[in-house]
């Protein structure tokens, strides 16, 4: 998945080590920082990259140059920084197959709002991979009688937590449950750029959309039994699963939190606690993707 | 046979007088296509904000310089090549040094801003070509008839020479 497109955008050196010598689909985040390693995330754990592949010898790593992070974000654009600007200001830019680059530099400012972001000191390279039947372990207890709990899934980043979504998204439509799904896919990640992440066949996709005109505009529009979207953060986002939820549509959503604690801490949890049946915790530190368990809206273990 | 190798004498000089003339006709076409591009760029960027390989792509120009310059720039782009006067001006041999260099200095620049600092790049280095191609049309005014002349007239003068 994606891997093509890093072919695009990575030097060929880079390319070929990870190619050859590493493999793309155990790559989870490549992360290069200026005049620093290229570290490379593979299950969870942090690699330095060296000409020889994987190193944990900081002096065999290969060092990120500006310019190299320059080219990468140059090339990602498809040589029109100004056709992503937009993108830039949020902090990333999605490329296809739902690859992120999570963007680091100087934020140029005007009057208080972001104009655009230059001289870029850090880039981290986020790989989705499909993970066909992630959720199966858990699928159960998320549905019942052909439809399915609001459900929440809890992690911190980079755990898995838009694959399993991703994967429940498909498994619902592979199991014929016959449930209109929309894809609130605000930054590409779960459908990817072009929609070419495989979701189902019953999925509706509305891509790079602000949770509160895609919850509006979609329920409006395409007329879904449940909504799928990512990283609930913002007090616009929880006020868009609110009117959803009470609009007889379901969610299942995904937000930043290492266990039901911190979760607890979240500014916005009494909208959190009315409106999910179910919460989903991937394990913090473990292998990316394992399930730490599904608890019901009384943080009970299912 | 002579009075047709006389009229073939003139013709050969007549011929040259006109390629010694295109080329400063080709001049001022080149510029006068580049600008037509610098203001298509500008248009697309501020509005559709396409992708520049789209954009240099769909610009059908009139001139075959111009042309070919799209396409170096074009394989520069996918094929990772440095932008630099001998890749960019592979197979065209109408501009000076100077002139080559503002046109790579453009288009080294392109697409590596946001739109509003792009537009206004365009607009500084569009001045500096139009500063080109008034040169050029000033020059084709000058020497383009000239050398025309000075082919026709170097032809007559060896035939009358020879005749």
């Amino acid at each position: 998945m994606g891997f093509f497109m890093l072919q695009k955008i990575l030097n060929e050196n880079i390319h070929n080590i990870l190619k050859e010598k590493v493999g793309y689909d155990k790559i989870n985040e490549i992360r290069l920082r200026e005049n620093s390693p290229v570290v490379v995330i593979v299950d969870g754990q942090a690699y330095f990259l060296g000409q020889n592949g994987l190193t944990l010898t900081k002096k065999f790593a290969i060092t990120a140059t500006k310019q190299m992070l320059e080219d990468i974000v140059y090339k990602a654009s498809e040589f029109s920084i100004y056709a992503v600007n937009e993108e830039l200001k949020q902090g990333y830019l999605v490329i296809g197959n739902g690859v992120r680059i999570g963007v680091g530099g100087m934020f140029v400012m005007d009057n208080g709002n972001i104009k655009t972001i230059r001289d870029f000191s850090s880039l981290n390279i986020r790989i989705p991979h499909k993970v066909k039947g992630c959720c199966l372990s858990v699928f159960d207890k998320l549905t019942y009688d052909k439809t399915i709990y609001n459900t929440l899934i809890v992690s911190p980043p980079g755990q898995g937590k838009t694959t399993l979504l991703r994967d429940f998204a498909y498994q619902l439509c592979e199991k014929d449950y016959m449930m209109n799904l929309l894809i609130l896919d605000e930054r590409g990640e779960i459908a990817g750029k072009n929609n070419n992440l495989e979701v189902g066949a019953f999925c509706d996709v509305l891509s790079f959309c602000n949770k509160k005109t895609g919850f509006l505009h979609g329920i409006r529009s395409m007329n879904p039994h449940a909504i799928f979207t990512d990283e609930l953060g913002d007090i616009e986002d929880f006020d868009a699963i609110k009117f959803a939820s009470n609009c007889g549509v379901k969610i299942v959503a995904t937000i930043h939190a290492e266990n039901i604690e911190q979760l607890k801490r979240k500014p916005h949890f009494e909208i959190i606690c009315k409106v999910f049946d179910r919460y989903v915790f991937l394990e913090p530190n473990g292998k990316v993707g394992k399930i730490a368990g599904v608890y019901n809206r009384n943080f009970s273990k299912v | 046979m002579k009075i047709v190798l006389l009229v073939v004498v003139v013709i050969i000089f007549g011929y040259i007088g006109y390629g010694l003339s295109a080329y400063y006709i080709n001049r001022t076409k080149f510029f006068k296509s580049l600008e037509f591009l610098f203001d298509k760029l500008t248009h697309e960027i501020n509005f559709s904000q396409g992708k520049l390989i789209e954009i240099i792509k769909d610009y059908n120009s009139q001139n075959k310089d111009v042309e070919r310059l799209s396409k170096n720039f074009i394989n520069c782009l996918e094929y990772d090549l440095e932008v630099k006067n001998e890749t960019i001006f592979d197979g065209i041999k109408i501009l000076n040094e100077e002139e080559k260099n503002v046109v790579v200095l453009f288009l080294k620049s392109l697409g590596k801003f946001d739109a509003y600092n792009q537009t206004k790049q365009l607009t500084n280095q569009k001045q500096q070509i139009n500063l080109f191609y008034k040169n050029a049309e000033e020059e084709q005014k000058k020497y383009s008839p000239l050398y025309l002349k000075i082919g026709v007239i170097a032809g007559l003068v060896v035939a009358l020479i020879f005749a």
